[in-house]
């Protein structure tokens, strides 16, 4: 939240005095205006050149950091005062004072500025712009009890500078316009220190600690002792192994096929890349063999695992594993509601579509479903999740299913962006059906399935339950 | 050999390494060129925030005056508008399921509003109101469902919501000041999320207790985003005291800083691209500036914006990211 740190303006401040030093600061000259010499007058150029210089930064960066100052007030422009930019010609600008430089701890005072413009009256009067006169009343308003104080300053002080050489006058003058140029921004210029919204809490301020955050801050170190840590040789390397695997799939480093979207115009690369397409790319079905949650993130990936999984009759495991995750991330209401359904389908002895886990966290799960939450099927999810990983993920990555997709898989060809050869701009670009109408249909979709599949086990028992009632007597 | 109190030898400490000696043998990148595809017009005042859909060309940004707006980035076209009832919208987010938006700011709430394309509904009639702070939202984000947001506040706290009733699941206590940023972690198990505050602390909370499990203490001013590398296993900070960090969750500390002595204005808005090796980081001077994040140099420097970048996300496929600043204009990059 504050726009410059200390750190920072220290910093800035020593470049604006190592500028200054005769030996190896900017080169000053004299500048004429009208009958006064101007002294101490810096080029725009020779500011830009020594940046550069003492930096050791791209000229670009040089630019913009030259301009930065400027816009501050740290060094202002003398003959276009309210162009506060940094021009690399011939261009004249001074210093300002260190009196005026920007400082967080020591906002502009409206009493200052009352002054300032009272002052700009006194020595012309209509001189003030419009948006001048707007502050110039509203203060006249704000601090009305000052007021006499005001005038006798501006008084004063128009005075004391009447006594002035002409060129400590005219210097004075640029220096104090610059300054509130800065911190009274006329309209439509950017206002440098705007910094947002003030901090609601003082860090620094010293807080009363309760009883509750020792307690938290007592839990915490007790865990952080017990924590393993990896070396960080160790860790690292896992970064960067990461970082090179996905090198390739990295569309603003490798770039991407057929194109990038952004820089073709060409959306392509989308409608290949579509949650559910028929045929997907190569790029993508290899990346399914990366590690497992490449594979179980993806849509398409699911779909072709769960057709490997259902060959080797353990489809439920991955039907169960998506339910836990619908049970997760779901409504609160339906929580309880949900929990039963998957103990029901999944995990209840018989049940139509049985998981096989261990008999420890069958335990402590079917516990939890005394009083289901969220979480409650966390264990039985990461013993299954930990299942399809370790044993089954291997065998599909070598699987025909697999396999098939990769040889089906798509490699688009690359599109070379055209030269812009287009007489009226861009080409018409190819909007996309929005999500909302996407979901529509999706929901339809299933819809039709589930009304167009019989589930056959209710069929049946329905079935049995009829003949049963024929066997009854009547009553 | 130091011994332990329970008689084990304490081995010396290994030496801390950074992130750039473990990449040594790691190729240097070649030449860089990212520009501006797209700008988007249509505020009418500082954007604070956007987020990406996951079509990966929809966007939605939110700016000071209120105004929240839904894009089609790629045709720049305007699809969805409403206006809060409150200035500085810090926080917005788009629903996984691309049908909803979440935002907030100075009203101290997060509300969800259901994108219609109905012309005769009006937006904001269906808004649901569903997290209640003390003080202003400063971030928010939907878990892997519409059903669940996460928020940040200036009173200190994060918070877990029940999307459809409003309530509250779990909140996160530990912050000693405004909480300003959050990402939820993208890692197998879940579960977890970071938070950076003017604490100058980042936080790693575990969402099932609300306990933090791990904090990270070494910038020099507050934290104003952070990002979970793609792995899940560090995350990165982008800090007024001008640097970006990165933090290694399995070492359990620092392990490289991105910083330049020409770079003396905070970063507001750090994000990775898709492979993890870049950094891209916005800053209050205007400029972007994009890391080597094995490297820990600096690849590039993109100028364009005239006011702070004040926000900064990687397209949900990596083939672009898209800057709001404070000049009204929202720019994707690739």
């Amino acid at each position: 939240m504050p726009t410059l740190l200390d750190v920072m303006r220290n910093f800035v401040e020593a470049l604006m005095m190592e500028m200054q030093n005769p030996d190896t600061g900017i080169k000053t000259q004299t500048q004429r205006v009208l009958i006064t010499n101007i002294p101490h007058a810096v080029a725009g150029n020779d500011i830009f050149q020594w940046i550069l210089q003492r930096l050791q930064i791209t000229e670009e960066e040089a630019l913009h950091l030259g301009d930065l100052f400027v816009k501050y007030g740290y060094i202002y422009p003398l003959l276009d005062p309210k162009n506060l930019t940094l021009k690399t010609d011939g261009s004249l600008y001074r210093f300002q004072t260190p009196y005026f430089w920007p400082a967080q701890s020591w906002p502009a005072d409206d009493t200052d500025y009352a002054i300032y413009l009272a002052k700009k009256n006194i020595k012309r009067k209509g001189i003030l712009e419009e948006y001048e006169k707007e502050h110039y009343n509203m203060l006249n308003q704000k601090i009305n009890y000052k007021w006499d104080f005001v005038i006798m300053q501006a008084k004063e002080q128009y005075k004391a500078g009447k006594e002035r050489k002409k060129a400590d006058r005219y210097a004075l003058d640029c220096q104090e316009r610059a300054y509130w140029l800065v911190n009274r921004t006329p309209p439509g210029m950017l206002d440098v220190l705007e910094y947002g919204l003030d901090r609601v809490t003082d860090p620094n301020e010293k807080k009363k600690k309760t009883i509750a955050v020792y307690r938290r801050e007592i839990m915490y170190y007790q865990q952080a002792i017990m924590k393993t840590r990896v070396k960080s040789s160790v860790s690292l390397e896992g970064l960067v192994k990461y970082s090179e695997q996905f090198l390739s799939n990295d569309p603003i480093l490798s770039g991407c096929l057929p194109s990038n979207p952004w820089i073709t115009d060409d959306p392509d690369f989308w409608d290949l890349n579509a949650k559910l397409v028929e045929v997907p790319t190569r790029t993508r079905v290899e990346r399914w063999a990366f590690n497992f949650n490449e594979l179980i993130r993806d849509p398409k990936g699911r779909q072709n695992f769960q057709l490997f999984l259902r060959k080797e009759f353990s489809g439920e495991n991955l039907s169960f594993w998506e339910a836990c995750e619908d049970l997760k991330y779901g409504d609160q209401s339906k929580v309880k509601e949900k929990a039963e359904e998957i103990y029901k389908l999944f995990l209840a002895p018989g049940a139509r579509r049985w998981i096989n886990i261990d008999g420890t966290t069958m335990g402590i799960t079917v516990k939890g479903l005394q009083h289901p939450h969220r979480y409650v099927l966390d264990a039985a999810q990461t013993h299954i999740y930990m299942l399809m990983k370790k044993d089954s993920y291997g065998r599909y990555l070598k699987s025909p299913v697999y396999k098939e997709m990769l040889a089906k898989a798509v490699v688009p060809q690359e599109t070379v962006k055209k030269s812009s050869t287009f007489l009226f701009g861009r080409r018409q670009l190819r909007s996309s059906p929005s999500p909302i109408i996407l979901r529509q249909q999706e929901e339809e979709a299933k819809a039709r399935e589930a009304a167009a599949t019989v589930d056959i086990t209710q069929v049946m028992s329905k079935l049995d339950r009829r003949s049963q009632l024929k066997k009854e007597p009547p009553k | 050999m130091a011994t332990r109190r329970d008689g084990s030898a304490e081995e010396f400490p290994e030496p801390l390494f950074a992130v750039h000696q473990v990449a040594e043998r790691v190729e240097a990148l070649g030449q860089f060129v990212m520009k501006t595809r797209r700008t988007l017009k249509g505020h009418g005042n500082k954007v604070l925030c956007m987020d990406w859909c996951k079509d990966k060309r929809r966007i939605v940004s939110s700016s000071q005056d209120g105004k929240v707006i839904v894009w089609d980035s790629f045709t720049t076209n305007k699809e969805h508008a409403v206006t809060m009832p409150c200035t500085w919208v810090m926080a917005c987010a788009y629903a996984p399921s691309g049908c909803a938006i979440a935002c907030g700011g100075l009203d101290n709430k997060c509300s969800v509003y259901p994108l219609t394309f109905d012309k005769n509904e009006n937006m904001a009639a269906k808004k649901k109101s569903v997290a209640m702070h003390t003080n202003y939202l400063s971030a928010c984000s939907f878990t892997n469902s519409d059903m669940q947001i996460l928020t940040a506040s200036g009173d200190g706290t994060c918070a877990l919501w029940d999307v459809e009733s409003g309530q509250l699941l779990q909140s996160f206590h530990g912050h000693g000041a405004d909480v300003l940023c959050l990402d939820l972690a993208p890692s197998e198990t879940g579960n977890t999320f970071v938070s950076g505050g003017c604490d100058k602390k980042a936080m790693v909370w575990d969402m099932r207790s609300g306990q933090c499990i791990q904090s990270f203490e070494t910038h020099d001013s507050d934290i104003n985003s952070v990002r979970y590398y793609p792995s899940g296993d560090a995350f990165a900070s982008g800090s007024d005291d001008a640097t970006c960090r990165l933090y290694d969750l399995r070492a359990d500390r620092e392990v490289a800083i991105y910083s330049k002595e020409s770079i003396i204005f905070g970063a507001s808005s750090v994000d990775f691209s898709l492979s993890g090796r870049l950094l891209f980081a916005g800053y209050n001077d205007y400029t972007i500036n994009v890391w080597d994040v094995l490297k820990g140099s600096r690849v590039s420097i993109l100028f364009g914006h005239e006011n702070r970048v004040s926000t900064l996300r990687v397209s949900p496929d990596g083939t672009a990211f898209c800057s709001g600043s404070w000049d009204h204009t929202l720019r994707i990059w690739a």
